[in-house]
């Protein structure tokens, strides 16, 4: 049996101590938001703007050609310097002056009226991703030429792709990652916040109260889950409204569904926090602890930054442990693609059990006493 | 039903390595006041938990109102009946909830009914004088408050047992007696209390007590019981009071100096040698009951401590080594040191004494120079604090300046090095004096292992590396037996007195006065008194009259009946201490009807100084 009053109770008490506690209000309710805010604006996949150097020793005019039509759009590339050296570009290269060479042979132009010319792309491969994008713009700019100057030969090539893209029309890569910083936001801020609930009272020396008084486990860990979650809604409706008005990202699928899914993540990151605050002892451990056991997963096993698909075995099963990968999938699937309620069903229902997992070890692991 | 019922009783630590309490036996009777006496690590804290089920012992057997508190589903409804205060001041509160939000939140875990609640809170917080401060938040109390507003909410759902670990520990004495008068209040109406304490001088309070070391009880029972030596214990005066105390070493090792007098044991069969002495040097003798610490050393036994010349400063300081004058520091709205203006002269042992929050700490390191005084004016060898004179000054703070992941030789090598001495220079001085301060198998420990009264002489000893002429030790006693702080107190007085350091020293111990050679009671930021503890006991004796000890069977109607007739009084236990110019006699109190089983003449102490000068200044 349980008393509701002793549960209310429990929830007034952490509110009160919240509302009162200027360093706690802002933690709570600012970090949340400065994240959302700084990984909304600042977080840009796309390369641009890439530093290049050119080394031509060919000092031809088809030479030239080639470096204007790689920098005439503007948005990809640049030319930085001209170097009249090998060494000049090594030590351009090194120094991460430039993160591009284009070298061409003193025979280039010679070459290609013979039929076939080739130039060296050089680039710094230390940061793979930018490596592969440098390349594929370089490959997919030479092609456009080759293209023409193919049809201008003479010849029609038999096979062109149309491209067309569903629900984020635009490609819009902002979009993608403001509703996916959402879902990450969420992950961490309720299990950080519901993370301290019961540290805190073990750091002070006030849990002896609960351990020797006679409230029941279920009743402290139900108001103090409570607690954990009345505050994060607040803390999502602001993030939901930074998404749909700051960031304006168009929502194609029903608000409801959006509130009522996120609803129910709030409520599985509060009871994963809570789970830990039965383990740690200090609230210094106990939000490193957190922070590193839920933005971690979350970044990476969810689909945030790299598509699922592209993962190996090992990852995939990784992801299908970690909730926030079914909330972003229900994110996805809400916000772009307006998908149905039956077609949510499976990842809501595996929020639901991991809500009675994570709660359910949270009244079997905590002890009313000190060991 | 007995409260609890404890035999055999042993708790570990880390799967066994750390045994806290060893074998421990005791029964507590519905009524006893039970206070449980030790130092730091005895084990007190241990035994508490286990009591109220919140620590799992070992082995034994243990029974809370018959309930083993193993047992997690047995033991539950058993928590309706008990109460747990943890150590620390304000360590259970909410410091965010006012003083009313926190007594509703602890009716709401016990399930206090709301009619039944706004009763009690009424009541509790009317009798501890925090009514008037109902709205004010926990954390912005003193600590004193603290402790009555903690008694007032594990109050709430009338417990049949109090359990209370260290309540009066660093609370200041006048809040210290209100606690004890409540709590005696509450004994009357029925309920059973079971307290620790760490001062030996709290231990007559009780109706039983228990003495505890190293997870041991070393004697149990109830005060008059125990309280007896085998041996006679006299008080010893002298002219040349030191080298009396010297040759005393010589026959018992129970002597301790306590300014110009010794205190001392005698066993039976030296008594014929004490007499021998008494005749070869000329000294008086006047033997006394035995206090607890008598007890205790005579136990456990002291150690001389006799420091080699290598501590002799090399520097010598003017006459006036510290002079603070009108320092007042705030910090926002809050001055935690008002006015303050004391001298140090050269050599002498000088104690800041107050509770917790009473602003020693940051009159300290004001003149330390950590902080800036926001007003006043501090010399110390006779210039403002500057970098030559840190290099004069050795400094201790409290919980110790030592690095717990470093072994103790590491510690001195380190401390050695930051001021100016060579590695060499450090080691042949640790290697001289390690088998004096007994340091010799801790050498290659890490600090975090040590036990704290070997922690305490490793900082004294870091800090005398560099053969400073002054001394600042931030609380070093704190929590120490009474044998480690006999050995520290040896080390003060010999810099003291054969090399002529300057010590400033600071406790919340009112006892500790005794050692020192002139006394500054702090309070609140303010001085409430200062001069040689004697004169100061002296000055009092003076304005209340000397004191005497009723023992009776109603302790709270004795004292009603000697206050309404104009006596100062105050409540220990089932005794009464009285203040009276007019001699006190057993047929004074027949005729005047007081009700009483026995007097005892008693001694104004330092506490009485505290307390009555603090009323005064009211």
């Amino acid at each position: 049996m349980f008393s509701l009053k002793r549960i209310l109770s429990v929830v007034k008490k952490e509110i009160k101590e919240l509302l009162r506690d200027r360093i706690s209000l802002i933690t709570v309710f600012a970090v949340p938001l400065s994240m959302m805010l700084v990984f909304g604006y600042g977080l840009k996949l796309e390369i641009k703007h890439v530093p290049l150097g050119v080394l031509d020793f060919s000092k031809s005019y088809l030479s030239r050609e080639v470096v204007s039509k790689l920098t005439s759009n503007g948005e990809y590339f640049y030319v930085k310097h001209y170097f009249s050296s090998e060494r000049e570009l090594d030590r351009a290269l090194t120094f991460g002056d430039v993160r591009g060479a284009l070298v061409f042979p003193f025979n280039f132009e010679k070459e290609f009226k013979k039929g076939h010319a080739a130039f060296q792309l050089l680039v710094d491969g230390t940061f793979p991703y930018r490596a592969e994008v440098i390349k594929n713009y370089v490959n997919a700019i030479v092609s456009l030429e080759n293209l023409k100057i193919a049809k201008r030969r003479g010849v029609e090539l038999p096979v062109s792709v149309e491209p067309r893209y569903w629900f984020n029309e635009s490609l819009n890569q902002d979009y993608v990652v403001a509703v996916g910083t959402l879902a990450v936001v969420l992950a961490i801020a309720p299990a950080v916040f519901s993370a301290l609930l019961i540290v805190k009272e073990k750091e002070s020396g006030s849990i002896y109260n609960v351990y020797v008084s006679s409230i029941g486990k279920f009743e402290y860990l139900t108001g103090k889950l409570l607690s954990g979650f009345i505050v994060s809604i607040f803390n999502l409706a602001v993030l939901l409204s930074i998404l749909l008005f700051l960031f304006q990202v168009p929502l194609k699928g029903s608000l409801l569904l959006l509130v009522f899914s996120s609803l129910m993540f709030t409520a599985v990151s509060t009871a994963f926090g809570l789970l830990l605050s039965v383990f740690f002892s200090s609230q210094a451990a106990a939000f490193i602890g957190t922070v590193i056991l839920t933005v971690v997963p979350s970044i990476l096993y969810t689909g945030y930054l790299t598509p699922i698909s592209s993962m190996g075995r090992e990852a995939l099963i990784v992801s299908h442990l970690i909730p926030t990968f079914y909330y972003m999938r229900l994110l996805k699937n809400i916000y772009f693609k307006a998908a149905p309620f039956s077609y949510l069903v499976p990842d809501l229902l595996t929020l639901l059990a991991f809500f009675t997992l994570l709660f359910g070890l949270n009244y079997l692991l905590f002890k009313k006493r000190e060991r | 039903m007995r409260p609890v019922e404890c035999e055999n009783l042993r708790i570990t630590y880390r799967k066994g390595k750390t045994v806290a309490v060893d074998g421990l036996s005791f029964t507590v009777d519905s009524g006893d006041i039970y206070i449980f006496i030790g130092p730091d690590g005895a084990g007190k804290s241990s035994t508490f938990k286990a009591v109220c089920g919140v620590l799992r012992y070992d082995s034994g057997r243990l029974l809370t109102f018959g309930v083993d508190p193993n047992d997690d589903r047995a033991f539950e409804p058993v928590k309706e009946k008990i109460s747990f205060m943890p150590q620390g001041l304000g360590q259970n509160l909410y410091k965010k909830l006012s003083v009313e939000e926190n007594v509703d939140f602890f009716a709401d875990l016990y399930g206090v009914n709301r009619k039944e609640r706004e009763r009690r809170k009424e009541l509790l917080l009317k009798t501890t004088g925090l009514w008037e401060f109902r709205d004010r938040p926990a954390g912005k109390l003193s600590g004193g408050m603290m402790q009555k507003l903690s008694l007032c909410c594990i109050l709430i759902h009338k417990p049949e047992l109090l359990v209370l670990d260290e309540p009066t520990t660093g609370v200041d004495p006048v809040s210290r007696r209100e606690i004890w008068r409540l709590l005696y209040s509450f004994n009357r109406e029925g309920q059973t209390v079971l307290l620790s304490t760490s001062y030996m001088d709290e231990a007559e309070r009780g109706t039983e007590l228990l003495l505890m070391k190293s997870g041991k009880s070393i004697v149990s029972g109830s005060y008059d019981e125990v309280v007896s030596t085998t041996s006679p214990v006299f008080v010893v005066k002298a002219k040349e009071i030191y080298k009396v105390y010297r040759e005393l070493w010589k026959i018992t090792n129970t002597p301790r100096l306590k300014g110009d007098i010794v205190r001392v044991v005698v066993p039976q069969n030296k008594l014929s040698d004490f007499k021998a002495l008494q005749e070869r040097l000329g000294f008086s003798a006047e033997p006394v009951d035995p206090d607890l610490e008598d007890l205790f050393v005579e136990r456990v036994g002291l150690r001389r401590v006799e420091l080699p010349p290598l501590f002799k400063p090399a520097v010598s300081v003017p006459e006036e080594a510290v002079v603070v004058d009108r320092v007042v520091k705030k910090f926002g709205n809050f001055t935690a040191v008002d006015g303050v203006s004391f001298r140090v002269k050269r050599g002498e042992i000088f104690g800041l004494l107050g509770p917790n929050g009473a602003g020693k700490t940051t009159l300290i390191k004001t003149i330390l120079g950590l902080y800036r005084p926001t007003s006043g004016r501090i010399l110390v060898a006779g210039k403002p604090v500057g970098r030559d004179v840190k290099k004069l000054i050795g400094y201790t703070s409290q919980k110790f300046s030592l690095y717990h992941d470093l072994t103790v030789f590491e510690n001195l090598i380190y401390w050695g090095n930051v001021y100016g001495i060579s590695q060499n220079t450090v080691r042949s001085i640790v290697f001289q004096v390690a088998p004096i301060f007994e340091l010799n198998r801790f050498l290659n420990l890490l600090v975090s292992e040590l036990p704290l009264g070997i922690k305490q002489r490793v900082a004294l000893l870091s800090a005398l590396l560099h053969s400073p002429p002054i001394l600042f030790l931030d609380e070093p006693t704190s929590g120490v037996d009474p044998v480690e702080r006999d050995v520290f107190w040896q080390v003060i007085r010999e810099l003291s007195k054969e090399f002529g350091v300057t010590v400033l020293v600071t406790t919340h111990y009112m006892d500790e006065a005794e050692y020192c050679d002139r006394v500054l009671l702090m309070n609140r930021g303010k001085a409430v008194a200062v001069g040689a503890p004697r004169r100061l006991k002296e000055e009092l004796r003076e304005t209340l009259g000397n004191a005497y000890l009723i023992y009776t069977d109603s302790p709270f109607e004795t004292e009603e009946f000697l206050k309404e007739r104009g006596f100062k009084t105050a409540l220990f236990g089932r005794k009464v201490k009285v203040y009276s110019k007019e001699p006190v006699t057993e047929n004074l109190l027949r005729e005047l009807g007081v009700p009483f089983r026995a007097l005892k003449p008693s001694r104004i102490t330092m506490e009485d100084v505290f307390v009555f000068r603090v009323l005064e200044n009211v």
